[in-house]
């Protein structure tokens, strides 16, 4: 069930008043019921899945420094977990029997063994079983508080990927306080206007540009793209909003996901902004260990360990060409960041730091929102589509409203045209007052006028049909 | 500045191409431009070979500051 599904909204106070009768130490007894039944109320599979995957980690992670040979019990658990994942992603099926995957993206919930979150969890059941092995933490000896550690509610569905180190602690006596109360609140009110104020209303915005790709104009697609970025962005945090106020209702702190990723002035400093437990997980499990190996070839290392660590995220987000492009793009940022960090840092001296820095974060946003071109493509030939048509004369045939706007609003009259530069309006000035939104629900005090306002534009502009359909529930 | 810290900052000033930047215990990637998860490793590599040291992975993963380096170049010397 998505976190801001009507049901689950509804039965979130119950929740918390039975939790809130519950002493403290078996509180986590209750988070684990209702995760487990929030899982397996509507996917009896997904269930199985989870408990069968966390009793075979826990039971991996036990034997590790017990056993004769820790290496080989670690390199098999790692095998059989790569296996699992890549079956339950990507294998299909049809009447001539089962198929592996390979040829579009991942866009998609129809494999045959589909099971939501599997991709989170077997992350950080991965990540775990290494930290035990080198020793960096013990492994947990309860199978019941690892199995909620793998199953919370708040973060089973999309993350955030959470180490067990900093989760686990926090379920032995969650006991929250009147400021976790309001922190929570404000964040689960603030992720539902991120979602229905803003992404929902630009999902139909995008929607039309790539569904439409061969007949548009090249300012639409260019501005389709970019819409699509401002769309994964608000979707995405927004999710990662409700799962950190749900949990922090609960007394438990999640990490961050998202730093303002969207000023970022490099695409290295963007990922450090974006997807944050994600990127953490792919520096700490593949990019340092390669690096660390082959360390004395300099920056040969380097390239190798970023393009080897987006490679594999790619096939994480999806099997296909259009994610190997979109990570390759990324691989090839980052390579020229890091080959050109001296020179840059010498452009930078010479020019105005505002000057410079606007001119950095804008090209920023454009090589992020190109590589996020070939991410929301549905396959190689849309993609395709879409640069072809880059490539076309603006306003060719047409003025700027039919040639441009109209497409992006659905039609030429004027409440589409309307609507459309109000949704522009509302993200301008969300997107000017982001910062200072955050800054102050993070002091820990309640701000009533701010919270009216969001509930108040949540009421009056908010899209509430397909109000539980996160992009990233995809992977 | 002890010998072991003014060692280290001259391959500080090395990989960085700095040779005014001047580092304490307490530097770490906030307060050194150009300390990120891209040039780590190649710092690291030159800290091996100026001090004759071998790091292991758990070590370099978890350095935190020139302090953390500097600790970690002791305990592998003895």
């Amino acid at each position: 069930m998505p976190l801001n599904s009507l049901p689950f909204l509804c039965f979130l106070p119950l929740l918390w008043i039975i939790f809130r009768f519950t002493p403290p130490l078996w509180r986590w007894v209750v988070l684990l019921l209702f995760s487990l039944l929030m899982i397996g109320y509507f996917r009896p599979w997904a269930l199985a899945v989870v408990v069968c995957s966390s009793c075979f980690t826990y039971t991996a992670a036990r034997a590790i420094p017990r056993k004769q040979y820790p290496k080989l019990i670690l390199c098999v658990s790692l095998v059989l977990q790569g296996i699992a994942l890549l079956l339950l992603r990507y294998v299909e099926s049809d009447n001539s029997g089962l198929r592996f995957q390979l040829q579009e993206s991942g866009f998609r919930t129809d494999t045959i063994f589909y099971t939501l979150g599997f991709s989170f969890y077997t992350l950080q059941h991965i990540g775990y079983l290494i930290d035990v092995y080198y020793g960096r933490i013990q492994a947990e000896t309860n199978p019941f508080r690892f199995l909620l550690f793998s199953s919370f509610f708040a973060k089973f569905n999309a993350g955030p990927l959470e180490q067990p180190s900093k989760l686990l602690p926090q379920f032995l006596n969650p006991n929250p306080v009147q400021e976790d109360l309001s922190y929570g609140l404000q964040r689960i009110v603030l992720g539902l206007f991120k979602k229905m104020v803003l992404a929902n209303h630009l999902a139909p915005v995008v929607e039309r540009v790539f569904g439409n790709s061969g007949t548009l104009g090249s300012l639409t697609v260019m501005a389709g793209v970019m819409l699509f970025t401002l769309q994964l962005y608000f979707d995405f945090s927004a999710y990662c909003d409700l799962a950190i106020g749900i949990a922090r209702l609960f007394g438990i702190q999640l990490s961050e996901n998202f730093l303002f990723p969207l000023f970022s002035d490099s695409v290295s400093v963007f990922w450090r902004r974006w997807h944050i437990t994600l990127i953490t997980w792919f520096t700490t499990y593949i990019y340092y260990p390669v690096v660390y190996r082959l360390r004395t070839y300099g920056q040969a290392a380097v390239i190798a360990g970023i393009t080897l660590t987006f490679l594999i995220s790619g096939i994480w987000h999806g099997m296909g060409q259009t994610f190997l492009i979109w990570s390759l793009l990324h691989a090839l940022y980052l390579t020229y960041e890091s080959l050109s960090k001296h020179t840059r840092l010498g452009w930078a001296a010479r020019f105005p730091s505002t000057v410079y820095r606007l001119f950095s974060m804008g090209l920023t946003f454009v090589l992020v929102c190109f590589s996020n071109l070939f991410f929301r493509a549905g396959n190689m030939t849309q993609a395709q589509h879409l640069l072809e048509a880059l490539t076309q004369v603006p306003f060719a045939h047409q003025g700027l409203v039919n040639g441009f706007l109209a497409p992006l609003a659905g039609g030429g009259y004027q409440e589409a045209l309307f609507n459309l530069g109000m949704l522009f309006v509302f993200m301008l000035v969300y997107l000017g007052a982001e910062k200072k939104v955050y800054a102050r629900i993070n002091t820990g005090g309640f701000y009533a006028l701010q919270l009216f306002i969001l509930l108040f534009l949540i009421l009056v502009t908010g899209v509430f049909q397909k109000l539980d359909s996160f992009i990233y529930l995809q992977f | 500045m002890d010998d072991a810290l003014k060692e280290l900052n001259t391959v500080f000033a090395r990989v960085f191409r700095k040779p005014e930047l001047v580092i304490t215990y307490n530097s770490d990637a906030a307060s050194v431009e150009g300390w990120d998860s891209l040039t780590h490793m190649m710092l690291i590599a030159a800290i091996e070979k100026q001090f004759n040291v071998l790091f292991t992975l758990g070590q370099v993963m978890h350095f935190r500051n020139a302090g953390d380096i500097l600790a970690a170049i002791e305990t592998n010397r003895t």
